[in-house]
């Protein structure tokens, strides 16, 4: 499939919105022209070989990094992107990130806070909660990850695993309305990797809206609703898992879910 | 010897405290200083960078003795104009004098020690905190500075030692201070032994300080201790800011 | 001789002979220590050499004691901790003789007259210079000397500053920090007379004469142990005061006889 053009902004049911993102490094086109509509409850699975773009589209889209051309919009609410890097635009990007969760490969906790500190930060710095009501919303998002009995202890004490569920407790306290993971296992041992892909995975029952650039495509085939295969900065194929899998389209992708096995 | 001590260590005292004195409110101020210089240096454009390293420059590649006389006795040329300005009254006390030079001379240290404290930040740390989206404001309150800081925590204790131990020449600008006091004894006694007292509480003075840093070094960097195997970096290090002034960068 | 009368008299010849370095062979050498910070009696031209009253006189003696001489500069604030080193002598840079520091050295016989005087900017109504009239006000100083010594010990209630050198206390009257200096007369006398900056200035009050702080004059300082040297210079110097040749360096440098200072 090439770049498709911008599509009508939808009415409510549609969580995220990215049209026609663009995106270049020095002078390498990375993201040329991928557009992407994650409804409410979508759990998406991004796949591609690396180098396809796959992290930059997630990026993209929590304006981690900024595109050059296209549009985004979170619960019908645009952002132009083409518009001037003006201070009412940085203000608008800072705000639609509070509404979108987002869990990095490596982590990223912060190291001189304990696990509680890390997870009270965002909402009482931006969400004005109290103290109280935040490290009472923490101790509940942190048991349910399993690491409530954690709760005083600083990152660097921890495994990857427990540090990734932290991070994913952290990104919940928010409330966001979608959650980003960017390939949230990669960094892991192999025997970790498993506590975190269950804590996902609850997610996804929940019906929570999520967004995920991964390489463990079992998991992404369980637990997803869309898959979306990116190859050199455009969507080659999206779909339901069990069209993508079972029956790729095209020869790219056949070749990538070929080289897996 | 120890009758000299007995005679005169009260005087001795004396300069000390002005020497304590002295010491932190210069590094004090060119902590404040230092702060916004740093961070301009670290994400400013090239029009602020500029006069910032020329700043830095000039006060590290300088002797601070230099410097002091070239506010002091340089201030003293431009009596008329600095009276017009009002300022002349600030001019006019050496001790503010001393201030002045110590306190710009140690942020241009402090500002560089900062700067690599601000490079240092853990790069994925801060995009957490934008992806939570902190305003940059949010973002060097509770991540930024707060690593910057003890990160540059051994350096800045070395750069006040360092300070407190140049700044013995402010007695060359008639300043009371440990070592004024010092000379002014010897001059009336010819007993080289105050030298030594003088010495010893240097030594007390920097010990003290020594350890107390290296508690706030323990306490700022318990999320870490079991990396650090016992290795501490506050050292009384000995390099004179002569020699510190030759590694200009 | 037995041995113990050879033994003795083998250690008096060695502790006779490392007297007075100076005087071990014929030819004296003779290394003297000046300040180079006092103009006119010591000071360093503008190609660096060493000049002045007292390296003038220093020389008249060497020829008169027929002695090789070298001149050594050093702070003031060290000057006969040096000499007591041994890195030079004698010390010709215009010291007062003191009590205080005939403990420490010896002094020749006077080549100069001391005096010590107050002084102030021109447009100064100071007349009265007493510790009560002076209370409060700032005074300055060349520090380790008859001048920082007398305002010390009688100027409690002013405000006294000490600097490294003379010129370090001038600059800071003309700039308007002191309200007033002490220094020797004849050097005082040189500056508010004879340099732009010292145009600012005039002499005031009594000349300062007491003996306790001001001493018996302005001589030359050597090691205690070193007596024969002394009288060698005792004895130059009432030649060249005899013969005429400190009459010529004086007027060299000076209006007035500073020998007697009429």
């Amino acid at each position: 499939m090439s770049a498709s053009p911008a599509m009508p902004l939808a009415t409510a049911g549609i969580a995220l919105q990215a049209d026609d993102l663009h995106k270049s490094y020095g002078g390498t086109e990375v993201l040329k022209g991928v557009s992407l509509s994650a409804r409410q409850h979508d759990v998406i699975s991004i796949i591609g070989s690396s180098g396809s773009g796959k992290s930059t589209l997630l990026r993209c889209l929590n304006l981690l990094e900024v595109p050059e051309a296209g549009r985004l919009s979170v619960h019908g609410e645009a952002l132009d992107l083409s518009g001037n890097r003006s201070r009412r635009f940085r203000r608008q990007m800072e705000l639609t990130r509070r509404r979108l969760g987002m869990v990095f490969q490596s982590f990223n906790l912060w190291s001189h806070m304990t696990v509680l500190e890390n997870v009270i930060l965002g909402p009482c710095a931006l969400l004005r909660q109290s103290r109280d009501a935040a490290i009472a919303q923490a101790e509940v998002l942190l048991d349910r990850v399993g690491m409530l009995n954690k709760c005083h202890m600083y990152p660097d004490q921890l495994s990857g695993g427990q540090k990734q569920r932290v991070a994913i407790a952290r990104a919940l306290a928010m409330d966001p309305e979608v959650m980003l993971f960017d390939e949230p296992t990669s960094a892991l041992d192999p025997e970790l990797v498993n506590e975190v892909l269950q804590v996902i995975r609850e997610l996804a029952a929940e019906g929570r809206t999520m967004i995920m650039v991964t390489h463990e495509m079992r998991f992404a085939r369980d637990v997803s609703s869309q898959i979306v295969y990116l190859h050199q900065g455009l969507i080659a194929e999206q779909g339901p898992p069990e069209q993508l899998f079972g029956n790729p389209q095209s020869e790219q992708l056949q070749r990538f879910i070929a080289s897996l096995y | 010897m120890f009758e000299l001590l007995i005679d005169y260590g009260p005087r001795l005292l004396d300069g000390a405290l002005m020497t304590l004195k002295l010491t932190f409110l210069s590094v004090s101020i060119a902590a404040l200083l230092s702060l916004p210089l740093a961070i301009l240096r670290h994400s400013g454009g090239l029009a602020v960078q500029l006069p910032i390293r020329l700043y830095v420059s000039f006060f590290r590649g300088t002797p601070l003795l230099a410097q002091l006389f070239l506010l002091y006795y340089g201030s003293g040329q431009f009596r008329p104009e600095l009276q017009q300005l009002e300022l002349w009254w600030f001019f006019r006390d050496p001790f503010y004098c001393a201030l002045l030079t110590f306190a710009l001379n140690s942020a241009a240290y402090q500002l560089e020690i900062l700067r690599g404290g601000l490079q240092a930040v853990p790069r994925g740390e801060i995009e957490a905190g934008i992806a939570i989206g902190m305003t940059p404001r949010l973002l060097y309150q509770k991540i930024i500075l707060p690593h910057s800081y003890r990160i540059a925590f051994p350096a800045l204790g070395n750069e006040i030692i360092l300070m407190l131990k140049g700044g013995a020449i402010a007695s060359v600008i008639t300043i009371l201070d440990l070592m004024g006091n010092t000379r002014r004894v010897f001059s009336q006694t010819f007993d080289i032994s105050v030298y030594f007292w003088a010495a010893l509480i240097y030594l007390l003075i920097t010990t003290g300080f020594v350890l107390l840093w290296r508690l706030g070094e323990k306490r700022l960097t318990r999320h870490m201790q079991h990396q650090l195997n016992g290795s501490q970096s506050t050292t009384p290090i000995t390099a004179t800011r002569m020699e510190e002034s030759a590694h200009v960068s | 001789m037995n041995k113990n009368l050879r033994s003795l008299a083998l250690s008096a010849m060695l502790a006779i002979a490392p007297v007075g370095s100076a005087l071990a062979a014929d030819n004296l050498t003779l290394r003297i220590g000046t300040e180079g910070a006092y103009p006119p009696f010591n000071y360093f031209s503008a190609d660096g050499q060493l000049g002045g009253f007292d390296v003038e006189i220093g020389k008249a003696l060497c020829a008169e004691m027929q002695a090789r001489c070298s001149f050594v500069a050093q702070d003031w604030d060290g000057i006969i901790p040096a000499l007591k080193a041994g890195k030079y002598d004698v010390i010709i840079a215009s010291m007062f003789i003191t009590e205080k520091r005939k403990k420490q050295v010896h002094f020749t016989n006077p080549y100069q007259k001391a005096a010590m005087t107050f002084v102030v900017p021109k447009d100064s109504q100071q007349s009265d210079f007493s510790p009560e009239a002076m209370a409060g006000k700032t005074i300055g100083a060349q520090g380790s000397s008859t001048q920082a010594d007398y305002l010390t010990a009688l100027y409690p209630d002013s405000d006294v500053r000490l600097y490294p050198t003379q010129d370090a206390v001038n600059l800071d009257l003309v700039s308007g920090r002191l309200d007033a200096q002490v220094g020797d007369m004849i050097p005082m006398l040189d500056w508010t007379r004879g340099s732009e900056d010292g145009s600012c200035c005039k002499l005031a009050g009594e000349p300062i004469t007491d003996p306790a702080f001001v001493g018996e004059g302005v001589g030359m300082a050597v090691r205690q142990e070193d007596d024969a040297l002394r009288q060698k210079l005792n004895k130059a110097l009432d030649t060249i005061v005899a013969n005429g040749t400190y009459k010529a360096i004086n007027d060299k440098f000076f209006a007035i006889n500073i020998l007697t200072l009429k």
